[in-house]
C-alpha cells in the first residue's frame, strides 16, 4: 500500500531487471522459443496439408504482430488497445498502392509503416499524460475513429464491401498459389520481430524503455525524457504492425475495415502477450503458439456442433492464465528453469520478474 | 426550430439511458480502480434475461426488470468472487485481461446459446409516439428517460446519506484512510461491484424495448459507457449523468445533420479531445488521469 505512494520504494522493485546480465547471445528461454518454432514448421512440413500450413502461417503472423504490439505494450507500458488501427493503414497503405498504382506490396509496406509510425507517435503525444486505464481507453477510441474513416471513405478504402486484391500468382505483388513463400515471408517476419525485442533489451534504449515504464519520475530524475521514449517505443511498434498489416493483407486478399480495424484484432495482439508474457521476447512467441493453433484447431473441431464454442474456451484459458500465471507461460517456464538451475535460470528469472515489476 | 427543439429533447432523452447504461461502470471505477471490460457483456446479458423473460411470461420489460436487476446483482457477485478479486491485488493489467477474457466467453456464450439473430420485443400501444406540444416522443424512450431519473437521483441520496455511501465516498477518495477509518472495504468492493451490475440489470431492462439485442450488442453500447464516463469523469455520478446527456445530443444532432455514420466519430473525437485537454473529465478527480489507478 505504502508503495503505491512512494516512487522511491518502488525504485528499489526495478532494480532486479535493470542490472540483469545477459547470459551469451542467447538465453534458454530463448531457446526453448526457437525450439518450438522449429518443431511447429516441422509439424507442420510432416503434416503437409493445406489446413496445417494455413494455421502454421497464421500461428507466426500473429506470433509477429504480438512481438510489435509488445514493444508498445510489454517494454514501453504503453497499452493499446488501438493497434488495429495501425494493422489496417499497413494492410490498406500497400494495398491501395498497390491496386491504384501497381507498387508491389514490398514497397507498399514500406510506405505503410511511416505513416503507422507517425500515427502512432501521434497518439502518444496526444495522450502523453494519461496512465492506465485512461490510456487504453484513448487508444481504444483512435482505433474506432480510424475505423469508422475507414468504413466511411469509400473511395479511398471501398468501404464496407472493401478491397480485394486479385488472386494473380506473382512475386512482383507479392501474391503465390503455393503456401511455401507465405510461410518463409511470415516466418522472416517473426524472427526479425523476435530479433527487434531481444535486440532492444540489451540496448541503452531498451534500458530507458525499462526504466520509464517502472518508474518515471524516476527515469526522469536520471536523465532519460520520458516523453520522447514512450513515442519512440509506440511509433515503432505501430511501423512493425503495419508491415504485419501488410503481409495479413497479401496473404487473405482481401480487406473490410469491420474486420480489419476491429477492437478485436487489437485485444487479440493484447490477449497474445498476455497470455505468453508481458514485456520479454519469448512472450509473445509463446502465446501466440499456443492461443493462434488453439482457437484454429478448436475452430475446426467444433465448428459442426456450434460457432463460437472455440472462443468460449478461448476466452476461458485466457482468464485462467492470466490469474494464475500472471506473468504469462514465459513467466511460468522461466520459474521453472529457475527451479532446476537455479544459476542458468537466473536470466529466464529476471524476464519473470519483468511482469511481477510492472505495475 | 423545432426541428432542432426535437432533437435536442430526443437527445438528451437517449443521454439518460446512455447515463444509467454506465453508471455502474463509473461506480465499480471510482471505488475498486478497475475497469470492467466485459461491462458491455453485463449489459448483454441483461437485455437476453429481459427478452427471455418477456417472451415466456408476457410481462412488459418494466416488470420484469424485478427479475433482471437481482439476477444481474448475482451475476456481478460470482464475476467478482471469481474473476475480480484473485486479481485486484495484482498488476492492474491483470483485471483488465482477465475481464477480457470474460468478455470472449461471454459474448460466444451467446452465440453459441442464442445464436446471432436478433431479438427484440414488442412495442408499447403499437409503437404510437406520444406527442407534448409540437414534439413526439417514443413511449420507451421517455419511459426509459424517467427511470434513468428517477436512478441517478436515487443513487445519489444513496451515496449522500447512508452508511454505505459514505463509505462508497471515503473509499473513491482515499482507499487506505477509507481502510484505517474501518470501513471494510474488501467487502465494499464486492457490494459496488455487484451493484454497478445490477445498474446494468436496469439499463438492459429499459434498452431492449429501443434497441434488440445480439451477441455483440455490448461491444456499441460499451464504447458509448466509456466516453460517457470519461466524459463525466471516472468515478463521478453526476458526471456520468452529464456526459450521457452530452453524447446523447451530440449523437442526436449529428445523426440528423451530419450522417448516422459518422455520429460515432463524432463522439470518439470528443473522447479524445477530453482526453488531451481535461483528462479529468468535467467532473472527476483531479490527477486521477495523470497518476494512473491501482498503480
Amino acid at each position: 500500500m505504502i508503495a503505491e505512494r512512494f516512487p522511491a520504494v518502488r525504485g528499489v522493485e526495478a532494480i532486479p531487471f535493470s542490472i540483469a546480465p545477459r547470459r551469451g547471445a542467447v538465453s534458454i528461454i530463448e531457446m526453448v522459443v526457437l525450439a518450438s518454432c522449429i518443431i511447429a514448421v516441422i509439424a507442420a512440413l510432416a503434416l503437409s496439408n493445406r489446413y496445417a500450413v494455413d494455421i502454421m502461417i497464421r500461428t507466426f503472423l500473429w506470433a509477429g504482430l504480438a512481438l510489435a504490439w509488445n514493444i508498445a505494450g510489454g517494454y514501453a507500458g504503453l497499452i493499446s488497445f488501438g493497434h488495429a488501427a495501425f494493422f489496417g493503414i499497413g494492410a490498406y497503405t500497400s494495398t491501395i498502392l498497390l491496386l491504384n498504382f501497381g507498387v508491389p506490396p514490398w514497397f507498399g509496406m514500406l510506405a505503410g509503416a511511416p505513416i503507422a509510425a507517425c500515427a502512432g507517435a501521434l497518439l502518444t503525444q496526444a495522450c502523453a499524460r494519461l496512465r492506465g486505464p485512461f490510456f487504453i481507453l484513448s487508444t481504444l477510441a483512435a482505433g474506432e475513429v480510424i475505423r469508422i474513416a475507414a468504413l466511411n471513405w469509400r473511395s479511398l478504402t471501398g468501404g464496407a464491401e472493401g478491397l480485394e486484391i486479385p488472386p494473380v500468382p506473382n512475386l512482383v505483388d507479392m501474391v503465390f498459389r503455393s503456401q511455401w513463400p507465405y510461410v518463409t515471408i511470415v516466418v522472416a517476419y517473426m524472427l526479425a520481430m523476435f530479433a527487434l525485442s531481444a535486440w532492444i533489451e540489451q540496448t541503452r534504449y531498451g534500458y530507458y524503455l525499462f526504466a520509464t515504464r517502472d518508474d518515471e519520475d524516476g527515469a526522469s530524475a536520471i536523465g532519460i525524457n520520458p516523453s520522447h521514449t514512450r513515442t519512440a517505443a509506440m511509433a515503432l511498434s505501430a511501423a512493425m504492425t503495419a508491415i504485419g498489416g501488410t503481409l495479413f493483407a497479401q496473404y487473405f486478399l482481401y480487406l473490410d475495415p469491420t474486420h480489419v480495424i476491429s477492437p478485436d484484432i487489437s485485444f487479440q495482439f493484447a490477449l497474445i502477450c498476455a497470455v505468453g508474457g508481458l514485456g520479454t521476447a519469448s512472450g509473445p512467441v509463446f502465446g501466440a503458439l499456443i492461443i493462434v493453433p488453439l482457437s484454429e484447431l478448436l475452430r475446426g473441431l467444433l465448428s459442426q456442433s456450434t460457432s463460437g464454442l472455440h472462443l468460449v474456451i478461448y476466452g476461458i484459458v485466457v482468464i485462467i492464465v492470466i490469474l494464475y500465471f500472471p506473468s504469462g507461460i514465459s513467466g511460468a517456464i522461466g520459474r521453472a528453469v529457475s527451479r532446476v538451475s537455479p544459476a542458468g535460470g537466473f536470466a529466464a528469472r529476471v524476464q519473470a520478474r519483468k511482469y511481477d515489476a510492472q505495475a | 426550430m423545432s426541428t432542432i427543439l426535437q432533437l435536442l429533447v430526443s437527445g438528451i432523452m437517449l443521454g439518460g439511458i446512455y447515463a444509467v447504461m454506465s453508471i455502474g461502470l463509473t461506480l465499480i471505477f471510482g471505488v475498486l480502480k478497475i475497469v470492467n471490460f466485459a461491462h458491455g457483456e453485463f449489459l448483454m446479458l441483461a437485455m437476453y434475461a429481459a427478452w427471455a423473460i418477456v417472451s415466456a411470461t408476457g410481462m412488459t420489460t418494466y416488470t420484469a426488470m424485478a427479475v433482471v436487476t437481482p439476477l444481474l446483482f448475482c451475476f456481478g457477485l460470482l464475476v467478482y468472487l471469481v474473476i475480480v478479486r484473485p486479481g485486484i491485488e495484482k498488476p492492474h493489467l491483470v483485471v483488465v485481461f482477465a475481464t477480457m477474457g470474460l468478455s470472449i466467453a461471454m459474448q460466444n456464450l451467446a452465440l453459441v446459446a442464442m445464436t446471432a439473430d436478433l431479438r427484440d420485443v414488442a412495442p408499447l400501444f403499437g409503437g404510437t409516439p406520444i406527442k407534448f406540444g409540437p414534439l413526439y416522443f417514443r413511449v420507451e424512450l421517455l419511459l426509459g428517460f424517467l427511470i434513468s431519473i428517477a436512478i441517478t437521483l436515487a443513487l445519489m441520496i444513496f451515496v449522500k446519506r447512508t452508511y454505505i455511501g459514505k463509505a462508497i465516498r471515503a473509499t473513491v477518495q482515499d482507499r487506505d484512510a477509507a481502510m484505517l477509518m474501518g470501513i471494510n472495504v474488501p467487502r465494499l468492493f464486492l457490494l459496488t461491484f455487484a451493484g454497478g451490475s445490477a445498474l446494468v440489470g436496469i439499463a438492459g431492462c429499459i434498452m431492449l424495448p429501443l434497441y434488440s439485442t445480439f451477441p455483440t450488442v455490448g461491444l456499441n453500447f460499451v464504447l458509448i459507457a466509456y466516453v460517457v464516463v470519461v466524459l463525466g469523469g471516472m468515478g463521478s455520478m453526476e458526471g456520468a449523468f452529464l456526459g450521457g446527456i452530452c453524447i446523447g445530443i451530440v449523437q442526436s444532432l449529428s445523426g440528423y445533420y451530419v450522417a448516422p455514420a459518422y455520429g460515432q466519430m463524432f463522439y470518439f473525437l470528443i473522447f479524445l479531445l477530453v482526453m488531451i485537454f481535461r483528462p479529468n473529465g468535467l467532473l472527476g478527480q483531479r490527477g486521477a488521469a495523470m497518476v494512473g489507478i491501482n498503480e
